[in-house]
């Protein structure tokens, strides 16, 4: 009879029904079992009943030898039927027909990697459907957000500077978010030492004494600029600050907003297309200015004035002609 | 199912990508220098879809090399520093060409300016012939 050495593994599954069935075909107590087992007859009962699926290997060699039964009869079929390889051995000499036995770790091993893909799997699911869930309420949250507070997004446009006698222009830029948003009105109050020229598109409604501008718009616009062209008087003081004021009206005064200015306008001898007011106008300015006032005649803001600034290098301000003169060679 | 959610998610990552990519490219320009023979060279824009309106084209010759001609005008002309400028507002097909006649033939370099319609930002292009 050849002996080999195979591995037994530390937990082995069994079969109640054949413990019983055996113990009662030998006619022995479950005290008696348990005695030779050494463990107590309430752990003979539990395996008997399946209440432990697996038992130590120790253990399951003695209640082999209690029951007078190679221990290959106590593990349950299925197990059986699946023991395929067998791997390096721990010494223990036996039977050929426990060769099966050594293979139910690989199976425990191969059970317990498959637990672990399942747990894995389990985490990716809960992961993605929480990344899921935080998407969509993003996009829920955003679209009310949006369709409830900011649903109009306008700032009006000044130069930092503009020189006393000098024509200028005005840009309201206006950002309608949403669907929800009926007519609107537009309304601007300019400062007592300006002059009103024109507007882009026409004023519907002036009043030159209080200086204010009213414009109505459809509600099926997402975008309205509105740029109106004022003249500083001659007498205006240096240094003085220019104030604007203004606000956007919705249908039945339901929504009113005030409109920011994006700078303070001073009073200087500085051309209005000279952003930071160096007295020079450099290409970034240029750029600029004449892609904010694209569409509009170069005429209406001095296009060619400005090119010949910006040509020239720098510039500075005759005070006898009240004109900006570029400064040729220098 | 998760295997394929994850595959889903990196699709949907690279065509996020690939979109933000496309944007990006939003209003591009590109431009050449060519030399044409009969000391006549032309600068070629193009500008893509929604690019920007507005450029400034700035030439410079080299030493001893003056401008005869220049199709369109330009702004101005440095004759000391040889340095040309343009302001230029591109047709409906963003398509840009100029030619510059010189008394000889001789380096050429060009920087052309404009703002990223997009982000607002300022971009030069060198040019070089």
């Amino acid at each position: 009879m050849s002996e080999k050495k195979y591995q037994i593994p530390s937990k082995i599954p069994i079969d109640g029904d054949k413990i019983k069935k055996r113990r009662e075909e030998l006619g022995l107590t479950q005290l008696y079992v348990a005695s030779i087992v050494g463990v107590t007859t309430d752990t003979i009962s539990r395996w008997e009943n399946k209440k432990y699926p697996t038992i130590k290997r120790e253990n399951a060699l003695k209640l082999a030898k209690a029951l007078e039964i190679d221990i290959i009869e106590l593990i349950k079929e299925e197990k059986k039927q699946n023991n395929k390889e067998i791997n390096e051995p721990k010494t223990i000499n036996h039977n050929v027909a426990n060769e099966d036995i050594g293979k139910i770790d690989n199976n425990n091993l191969k059970a317990k990697k498959s637990k672990l893909t399942i747990t894995k799997n389990i985490i990716t699911y809960v992961f993605l459907i929480l990344l899921l869930t935080i998407c969509v309420s993003f996009f829920v949250y955003y679209r009310r957000y949006h369709a409830t507070h900011e649903v109009i997004n306008v700032k009006r446009i000044l130069p930092h500077y503009v020189a006393p006698g000098e024509k200028f222009p005005v840009i309201i830029d206006i950002n309608i978010k949403g669907n929800s948003i009926s007519s609107l009105i537009l309304r601007e109050h300019f400062p007592d030492s300006c002059t009103f020229i024109k507007s882009i598109p026409k004023a519907t409604m002036k009043n030159i004494k209080k200086k204010e501008l009213d414009w109505i718009f459809p509600a099926n616009k997402n975008k309205i600029v509105v740029i109106y062209f004022l003249k500083t008087k001659k007498e205006t003081p240096i240094n003085k600050y220019l104030k604007f004021t203004g606000n956007i009206t919705i249908k039945q005064g339901r929504y009113k907003q005030p409109i920011i200015s994006n700078t303070i306008l001073t009073i200087k001898y500085i051309h209005w297309a000279d952003i930071n007011g160096d007295l020079k106008i450099d290409d970034q300015e240029i750029l600029t200015i004449f892609d904010e006032l694209q569409g509009i005649k170069g005429s209406e803001y001095g296009k060619k004035k400005i090119e010949e600034l910006w040509a020239a290098g720098s510039y500075h301000w005759d005070s006898k002609t009240h004109k900006f003169i570029p400064n040729n060679g220098k | 199912m998760a295997n394929s959610l994850i595959k889903l998610l990196i699709v949907l990552t690279t065509l996020f990508i690939f979109i933000s990519i496309c944007v990006d490219c939003y209003g591009q320009v590109f431009a050449t220098i060519n030399y044409k023979g009969n000391n006549c060279y032309q600068i070629e824009i193009t500008i893509s879809n929604k690019g920007p309106k507005t450029l400034i084209l700035e030439a410079h010759l080299s030493h001893n090399n003056y401008l005869k001609k220049a199709i369109p005008s330009p702004i101005s002309y440095n004759k000391r520093r040889g340095v040309i400028k343009w302001i230029l507002s591109h047709n409906q097909r963003g398509h840009i060409s100029i030619l510059i006649w010189t008394n000889k033939s001789g380096n050429i370099k060009a920087f052309l300016k404009f703002r990223n319609p997009l982000t607002k930002t300022f971009q030069v292009i060198y040019l070089k012939k």
